[in-house]
């Protein structure tokens, strides 16, 4: 797969977290990982309609750079372009885990001895993400994660791992150097916590 | 593997249906989510996501289909506007999927099923029976937790099963019980997954009409159950009143729980158990006492068995019921005195046996209870 094509989808994805619902978003991820780029190009755009999910010039410059060259509808496409500004962060994150989490956390234990030390990987931190008011219905795990190359497989990979730990549509952000965070991206890394640090010195989510 | 596309019998379903009777042909080969979320995408009318996330799953996954499974996406695109090249890129293999699924009636997987679906079922027309069991092996390229139950609803010709499928799958997510709902209606042939999952299933729930009240899909007839009600029956300090009171299962091996792995189902409306000090006192009765405690079904299911088939009551007596068979008990009389002296020989070696077992397994647990101390599994899975 053309590498440049396979990145701005990995892009695209990961600037409609937040946006697109999740049992949507991480099927798509887990399509992009595995290279099923037909599947995508001609079942995204047609979502994102369906959703009413507008996206600004540079995410539909992404779109069309992604998956018009695997077959995606033009008029699609074209209608996926917005005119108003794209809808801020309806989320709030903490960095603490909800009571419900055991005292020793067994995904974040598991996600520590997977990624420690991993060759590409920079720093892997977790937030909690809640709708409306923190300590009403329930948070959700964000994993927040640097890495240089092979993005969309490691974004798959680690997908598994949560749904087989028991998140259905687990939300795992793996974010390319030198990205311009959405506000729902920075959001969860202002209140996010350490996980560990892969291979990749020096490439930090969060200014010390 | 259910035959979906090939002449005739296909032919009179309607779209939705269609699709529905091809997520049954793929029930174990892709993830129960996406069976999930695909079955309410069809009862929401939104047949076209319904098929794209269907194919998009298979496609991504490389899971093989037949050819004639890819015609029948192929078509189902077609009809509901979908872009019906997206068939193209499946992987087809015209050899019979194994069915490799393991599937345990342990631990009660019907339970709280009857109680949570109660509303659900006198609204919802012609459900036959519901029956539940514990899938212990993944499902697809993107497996979720384990053990994963499945709930198994027949339904007569006046039912509609995608509707079916959803309305249950919600009451019972309501209800806090995790599982994927497998909904049959007349006319569809099971798969191999689904006699493998109803062999070794347990009932929830069956109609006390005219229909048969054992599941269609067992292999061989097996003596149908009293019909049953939702509501559980009183304790009767008996080690089945652990059990739903809705079911008739013969004493399983007592082995230790089928402890979820990682993400437990959450806690289900439980119908009156015994108290854990009830419990442990149960367990540091003698064996004179434990048999004197023989519950009049258990004298009903043994004599039933005896009478029937002396082979069956010498295994029941044995602790050792066949793999994977539930043993149904007959709602009979219970002190009948017409039990033979051989009968009651058999029953002192049964309780002697189960005793035995008990004891064995209370030491087990308190060897184990140690580790499992530690904290509640449940806690450290992501919500």
């Amino acid at each position: 797969m053309d590498p440049d094509i396979e990145q701005s989808t990995h892009e695209l994805l990961l600037r409609l977290a937040g946006r697109l619902p999740d049992q949507l978003l991480w099927r798509f991820r887990d399509w992009l990982g595995e290279g099923a780029m037909g599947t995508l190009a001609r079942t995204l755009p047609r979502s994102l309609l369906k959703h009413r999910i507008d996206l600004d010039q540079t995410e539909y410059r992404l779109l069309v750079a992604g998956l018009i060259p695997h077959g995606a509808d033009w008029h699609q496409v074209s209608s996926t372009l917005g005119v108003d500004d794209v809808t801020e962060n309806r989320y709030t994150f903490t960095s603490s885990a909800p009571e419900w989490v055991n005292s020793v956390d067994s995904v974040s234990v598991l996600i520590h001895a997977t990624l420690r030390g991993r060759p590409d990987v920079g720093e892997v931190r977790q937030s909690w993400r809640h709708v409306g008011v923190v300590g009403q219905g329930t948070a959700k795990r964000v994993l927040l994660i640097t890495a240089l190359s092979g993005l969309p497989r490691l974004t798959g990979e680690l997908q598994r791992v949560l749904r087989v730990l028991g998140d259905e549509e687990p939300s795992v952000e793996v974010i390319p150097p030198r990205f311009d965070l959405p506000g729902y991206h920075r959001a969860a890394l202002a209140d996010s916590e350490l996980v560990c640090v892969g291979a990749v010195a020096g490439n930090r989510l969060v200014a010390a | 593997m259910v035959e979906v596309h090939d002449g005739p019998p296909m032919d009179g379903f309607s779209v939705p249906l269609r699709l529905h009777n091809l997520l049954l042909a793929l029930a174990g080969r892709i993830d129960d989510s996406a069976l999930t979320e695909a079955r309410e995408l069809i009862a929401r009318a939104h047949i076209d996501e319904a098929v794209e996330l269907t194919t998009g799953t298979l496609i991504a996954g490389r899971i093989p289909v037949s050819s004639a499974e890819q015609r029948e996406l192929a078509l189902v695109l077609e009809m509901s506007r979908s872009d019906a090249t997206l068939a193209n890129d499946l992987l087809v293999d015209e050899a019979e999927p194994v069915n490799t699924h393991r599937f345990s009636g342990e631990n009660s997987p019907e339970f709280g099923i009857a109680e949570a679906l109660d509303r659900t079922l006198q609204v919802l027309p012609d459900v036959r029976s519901v029956h539940a069991v514990w899938r212990n092996t993944p499902a697809g390229s993107v497996p979720g937790a384990l053990p994963q139950r499945v709930v198994l609803v027949e339904l007569g010709p006046e039912g509609n099963p995608p509707a079916v499928a959803f309305r249950v799958d919600t009451a019972l997510r309501r209800a806090g019980i995790h599982s994927v709902v497998e909904v049959s209606g007349p006319g569809v042939a099971h798969s191999e997954y689904h006699q493998a999952a109803s062999a070794a299933s347990s009932p929830a729930w069956v109609t006390g009409g005219t229909t048969p009240a054992s599941s269609p899909y067992r292999p061989e007839p097996v003596k149908a159950p009293a019909p049953v009600t939702p509501e559980p029956v009183a304790e009767s300090g008996s080690r089945h009143s652990m059990r739903s009171s809705a079911t008739t299962t013969a004493p399983a091996e007592p082995v230790a729980p089928v402890v979820p792995i990682v993400s437990p189902p959450p806690p289900a409306p439980e119908p009156p158990r015994q108290s854990r000090s009830e419990r442990s006192s149960d367990r540091s009765e003698t064996r004179a006492e434990r048999t004197a405690d023989l519950t009049p079904a258990e004298v009903a299911q043994l004599r039933q068995a005896l009478a029937e088939d002396p082979e069956k009551g010498r295994e029941i007596a044995a602790g050792k019921p066949s793999m994977h068979e539930v043993v149904e008990l007959p709602a009979l009389d219970l002190d009948d005195p017409s039990l033979s002296e051989r009968d009651r020989a058999l029953l002192r070696e049964l309780h002697a046996e189960l005793a035995e077992r008990e004891r064995a397994e209370a030491a087990k647990m308190r060897l184990n209870g140690a580790s499992r101390s530690g904290g509640d599994q449940r806690g450290w899975t992501a919500p």
